[in-house]
């Protein structure tokens, strides 16, 4: 599924955002009419039919809503919206009477939800009120960015609201070149321990987990990984695909944490295939030179075949001498 | 005889006068557009289009469910406000209707790519005295001769492209009922006119609808015809314009450099699409 950007704005400033270094508020960065609709053809000519959309938060752009009616009209089956639920009154009534015409199936959305306790009263007040109009059409999305991390209060929110029974959780990644709080790879296995320490509780509630990419397989033991496929099955993965990301003047890259090198425009691209050919090669030839992010990473075959990409690249970049850094950005030229 | 097309506001007397004919009425949003399909089928005729020009933008008018099956053509001044087309959008995709712009409107290439994406056919008409937004229009152009997907069709682009102007020329004003050779316009007193303009001008060249049948050996209409062959005669600019081949002179009165530069665009594009079109081998049989 190809990501959108609507804008690069965000009402929120998250520690751990993986996408501060390219959120810069400028005057004229929402997404055009001119250009979804070419983002649209341009996908829809792919035969992609799915779309997210993504921000900054999305919500904050002024068509928002026509945004979306527009790509159901379409006939974009999924239309995943990743948003953090604060939401002002005036836009959830709005979104209330235009947006909940849509099939549940249809239009959905992934909310980034941080614990109460960085959030203001006013904030956890509007994704309340958000939470209870869209709540079963919301899947909760949290961010680890350190390692004891509690997300209790995620559970809490899904028996509360009655939100869909999903969490989807994301390894906060480095930026290369940019500062964000991420896990370090010494702080992954508590991490994981962390992970598994909620386990009991999400079966007994039937919530399941998945996983975002960059998550290495070998943090958790074979007992552990059974306990997760019984959980969460085929959602649960540890590779790192190529999600596509169109930033709202058309740029295109890999994913964000890679946004800083071989950024593209979508106009260089005749289909979704060809851009996600191209950074599928970009990426194989970054994990040839570093390897995964662990020296075991050398010779595991989960590693070789795939099933496991070895952490994110963004790890592998930052680990790479100035040397090889220099190298890199040679061969990118 | 041709069968020329009559375009006309409602009237039974006028529908009744004539058989076997193709009427385009011109009404307004409130009419009973069906009542008037009704009219002119009992008739014994054919009802091609209903042509409605009106102060409203898209979003404002109350689409019905009974203009289903009712070919409409639909003059207004903007799309207006996208939020309020949703509640009719279903029903919208499934009219036979296509929505005119004026050639100046600053949103239109935005308007007509966001239609025609959707399916839903439009297109533009040039105004006296009214600088057309010529990048827009070149815009659609290009939207509509090399589309990605499937799209609703863009007049008069759409008319351009689907006939051949490879191996001879056409009149792309057709599209705006300005061609004689196809269509005629009549008033509520029978008086017939080869334009909107000289109808409402008075300037007729039958004054009663009886004369009709007789119009093709008439020869101020053969004339009219023939009148492409002035503009040779005189050596005016049309004579050497490259986009004769789809203008034949019928723009004459609006053209200047900057219209004429865009036709030819147009010409070179439609060329472009037109000769790269695969060439299809007859069966034996054809």
């Amino acid at each position: 599924m190809a990501n959108l950007l609507l804008t690069e704005s965000c009402n929120r400033s998250c520690p751990y955002c993986f996408a501060k270094d390219y959120m810069q508020s400028t005057e004229n960065d929402f997404l055009s009419w001119d250009d979804l609709i070419y983002v649209a053809d341009f996908l829809e000519a792919s035969g992609e039919r799915k779309i997210s959309l993504l921000g900054g938060e999305p919500t904050i752009h002024p068509k928002f809503v026509d945004f979306v009616r527009y790509l159901n009209q379409r006939g974009f089956g999924i239309i995943n919206v990743f948003t953090n639920g604060i939401v002002s009154d005036h836009h959830l009534e709005e979104f209330k009477k235009y947006l909940l015409e849509i099939p549940k199936n249809n239009f959905y959305f992934t909310c980034n939800v941080n614990h109460p306790d960085i959030c203001s009263k006013k904030e956890l007040e509007q994704t309340g009120k958000f939470f209870e109009v869209f709540g079963e059409r919301i899947s909760l999305s949290l961010n680890v960015y350190k390692p004891d991390f509690d997300w209790q209060y995620a559970i809490d929110y899904i028996e509360k609201y009655n939100l869909r029974r999903h969490i989807r959780l994301g390894i906060t990644h480095p930026i290369p070149g940019a500062v964000n709080v991420s896990i370090k790879k010494t702080d992954m296995p508590k991490m994981a321990k962390r992970i598994m320490s909620y386990i009991d509780q999400l079966d007994e509630k039937q919530i399941s987990l998945g996983f975002d990419c960059g998550m290495p397989l070998c943090l958790f033991s074979n007992e552990d990984l059974g306990r997760l496929y019984k959980n969460a099955g085929n959602r649960m993965r540890f590779d790192c695909g190529v999600p596509v990301d169109i930033g709202p003047q058309l740029d295109v890259w890999s994913c964000f944490p890679l946004s800083n090198f071989n950024k593209k425009s979508i106009y260089d691209f005749n289909s979704l295939q060809e851009i996600r050919d191209f950074y599928n090669k970009f990426n194989a030839k970054i994990r040839k030179k570093g390897h995964g992010l662990f020296e075991e990473c050398k010779t595991c075959h989960h590693f070789e075949t795939g099933r496991c990409a070895g952490g994110c690249l963004a790890h592998i970049i930052n680990n790479f001498s100035k040397e090889e850094m220099a190298e890199f950005k040679e061969e990118l030229k | 005889m041709k069968n020329l097309t009559l375009i006309t506001k409602p009237s039974p007397k006028i529908f009744n006068s004539v058989r076997e004919r193709d009427f385009i009425v011109q009404t307004h949003l409130e009419d009973d557009f069906s009542a008037i399909y009704a009219s002119v089928k009992n008739s014994e005729n054919r009802l091609a289009a209903i042509f409605v020009k009106t102060e409203k933008t898209v979003s404002e008018i109350n689409f019905q469910e009974k203009w289903r099956g009712v070919p409409l053509l639909f003059y207004v001044s903007s799309i207006g406000k996208i939020r309020d087309l949703w509640k009719n959008m279903n029903l919208l995709k499934q009219l036979d209707i296509t929505f005119f712009f004026p050639a100046d409107y600053k949103d239109i290439s935005t308007s007509i790519s966001f239609l025609a994406s959707l399916g839903i056919n439009s297109g533009f008409y040039f105004q006296k005295d009214k600088t057309p937004n010529y990048e827009g229009l070149k815009d659609v152009l290009y939207y509509s001769f090399y589309p990605k997907i499937p799209i609703g069709n863009i007049q008069p682009y759409s008319f351009i492209e689907k006939n051949d102007i490879l191996h001879g020329g056409i009149n792309f004003s057709s599209v705006f009922f300005d061609n004689p050779e196809k269509f005629l316009w009549v008033d509520l007193e029978g008086n017939i006119a080869f334009n909107e303009e000289l109808l409402n001008n008075k300037q007729f060249i039958k004054t009663s609808i009886e004369e009709l049948y007789k119009i093709e050996e008439d020869k101020d209409y053969k004339d009219e015809l023939l009148k492409w062959h002035e503009h040779f005669l005189k050596v005016d600019k049309c004579s050497a314009c490259p986009a004769w081949r789809i203008c034949k002179g019928s723009k004459e009165d609006i053209c200047n450099e900057d219209f004429q530069e865009f036709m030819s665009e147009i010409v070179d594009v439609a060329s472009d699409v037109q000769t790269s079109k695969p060439k299809t081998r007859n069966e034996i049989w054809q």
